[in-house]
């Protein structure tokens, strides 16, 4: 648990940082938002204590980090910075093992350690361990910078705008990749960004700071239904009812569904068809490929498979982990009121209306 | 070792041998020069023989680059760290001014106060070399990534652990870029304690000067032009070595 109580910080006679008090709790992700100069960065770094506090305290697990030294400190908790900072001369298992070697961790350890985390991030550990880091993209790099601060497995890690300096595609990939390894590992997370999608993506519970003062502490749900005041009703934009649809998963608010078998008979597909006012036509494995409605039963086919309207896989199906959002856009693309939502092997496991939606 | 380390390594090998081979045998000095000069009586230098000139040289020049390059090292270290910085302007204009002052002003400075030979020589050559050893480590250590280092001490490492695990490795190509220039000048340089008899290969080019005698210079010239080739040559791959890591 991390404990900010009056945390001020001045230059001089500017304010940075006032009277901030804000808790972080085990295991959640606490991301610290706000327009630049609104002392986002300088509130993290006054927790790993690069930047030395002016006044009030920071408690971590109940200790304060004034009371403990700053190098120890600073090697239980992760570090990530936008501009990554890999050690060049260093491979990238050098760089893994920075920490391990700072806490005279055995070699093994460390090496088993360096291996297990580059699997973890998706990077085949023979062909990247004795890479340097020259040789990588950008996405890369900054995978390998998450991998370092996560090395000695601290229970705290901070991140300061990690995923800034990378494009839009790979920025949403790492945001997806880390997101998915956050929920396996459970770290508490400060995380710094000037990104709203990019809070509301990720957080648990964001923190709106302008001028070195707190705004809003809340979860992304309840600061786009609510937002404090109009400064963060600005600034999360005109389109908070869509941003608040990207929170949601489409398995959540899918329904169950009328399905058919390809090789049903026609007739037998047809008083499902009448029940339901339309089914979606399977194969074998339950993979989407259709669909069957009162008009298509007249044409005269055998089976459902002969009769059915084929559906698009690739952009017609919603994957059951894609945000509302996502499901809204594509359904809008196609123009579809109802769509099948299907595992990640395609297989049919409920269907999500426009309805259901605007519902949500 | 790069390959291309071990493609300048073979040159080299030919220069060492050559060197070796007119330190140690006369006759192709004899044999060209009697017939380049073949109005002088003597053609090779007499009084002591070259392999006794070339040791003394190294020694010159050996304590003398060591003692700059660390002197130049420990002190750009110093006032590149926070509670050094404030010297770096008096230091850089020290260094400079250090630079400017000729070697011989030094030389004639220095035999008043500790006599004549070695001793001077040393003190001017260490003078002379120490700027450009300090600039390029102040340099260095002045041009890193200021990610690395913010990302150094956010992973938790303290001050010397930054310096000597990152800060150091990393400004090491300048660094030796330094203490190569610096120890090639002072090859040259150490010609001239021979006038306040610290030896060396400045010995024959005095004594060819004063004697009129152009063999004796060429002598001089041709070893220490070679041995300075020599030298930076090593320093070169040494530094190379350490840059790719």
């Amino acid at each position: 648990m991390i404990e900010l109580s009056c945390v001020t910080k001045r230059y001089g006679g500017v304010t940075a940082v006032e009277e901030l008090t804000v808790t972080v709790a085990d295991g959640e992700f606490a991301v610290l938002i706000g327009p630049s100069g609104c002392g986002k960065s300088t509130t993290l770094r006054m927790v790993n204590r690069l930047v030395p506090l002016t006044s009030g305290t920071i408690r971590v697990d109940g200790t304060d980090v004034g009371s403990r030294a700053p190098e120890q400190l600073r090697r239980e908790m992760g570090y990530v910075i936008q501009s990554v900072g890999l050690f060049p001369h260093m491979t990238v298992a050098g760089n893994i093992a920075v920490v391990p070697s700072l806490l005279k961790w055995p070699r093994q350890r460390t090496e088993a350690r360096v291996d297990e985390l580059l699997d973890l991030f998706g990077l085949d550990p023979s062909s990247y361990r004795d890479k340097y880091p020259r040789q990588l993209s950008g996405g890369e790099a900054q995978r390998v910078g998450v991998a370092r601060a996560l090395a000695a497995d601290p229970s705290i890690l901070l991140m300061d705008e990690p995923f800034g300096a990378l494009d839009p595609i790979t920025r949403e990939t790492l945001q997806t990749e880390f997101s998915r390894i956050q929920r396996e590992l459970g770290k508490t997370i400060v995380f710094v960004t000037h990104d709203i999608d990019e809070a509301i993506r990720l957080a648990d519970r964001i923190v709106i700071l302008r001028e070195g003062r707190l705004i809003q502490h809340d979860t992304p749900e309840k600061i786009l239904t609510h937002p404090a005041n109009r400064f963060v009703l600005e600034f999360i934009g005109s389109d908070r009812a869509l941003k608040r649809l990207s929170r949601m998963k489409t398995s959540d608010h899918m329904r169950p569904t009328a399905s058919v078998k390809v090789m049903d008979s026609l007739a037998g597909a047809g008083a499902i068809v009448m029940r339901n006012g339309f089914a979606w036509v399977t194969c074998g494995e339950g993979v989407v490929r259709g669909r069957l409605d009162g008009q298509t039963l007249t044409g005269g086919a055998a089976t459902a498979g002969e009769a059915m309207i084929p559906v698009n896989r690739g952009l017609e199906v919603i994957p059951a982990d894609a945000s509302l959002r996502e499901a809204l856009s594509r359904m809008v693309q196609r123009g579809l009121r109802n769509a099948p939502v299907a595992d990640e092997k395609g297989r049919l496991v409920g269907e999500i209306s426009l309805e259901d939606i605007l519902e949500a | 070792m790069t390959d291309r380390n071990r493609r300048t390594l073979i040159p080299l090998a030919a220069l060492a041998g050559l060197f070796v081979l007119l330190t140690a045998w006369m006759d192709p000095w004899r044999m060209v020069l009697s017939t380049v000069f073949p109005t002088l009586d003597k053609v090779v230098y007499p009084l002591a023989p070259f392999r006794r000139l070339v040791a003394e040289h190294i020694l010159l020049v050996g304590s003398s680059s060591i003692l700059a390059s660390t002197a130049g090292l420990c002190i750009g270290i110093a006032v590149t760290r926070q509670w050094g910085r404030e010297f770096l302007p008096a230091v850089n204009a020290l260094a400079s001014m250090g630079q400017t002052f000729p070697p011989v002003a030094v030389l004639a400075l220095a035999v008043p106060a500790v006599g004549f030979g070695f001793k001077p020589t040393v003190i001017a050559l260490f003078l002379y070399g120490l700027l450009p050893v300090l600039r390029n480590t102040i340099a260095g250590l002045q041009t890193l990534d200021p990610a690395v280092l913010e990302a150094a001490s956010g992973m938790g490492m303290n001050p010397l652990q930054i310096l000597t695990l990152v800060e150091i490795p990393l400004a090491l190509p300048v660094i030796m870029a330094g203490v190569r220039i610096s120890t090639v000048i002072n090859i040259g340089t150490a010609t001239l304690g021979a006038t306040i008899g610290a030896g060396g290969l400045g010995k024959p080019i005095i004594a060819g000067l004063i004697g009129e005698n152009p063999a004796y210079i060429i002598e001089g010239a041709v070893l220490v032009g070679l041995f300075a080739i020599l030298v930076d040559g090593v320093l070169g791959i040494v530094s190379r070595d350490r840059a790719d890591g």
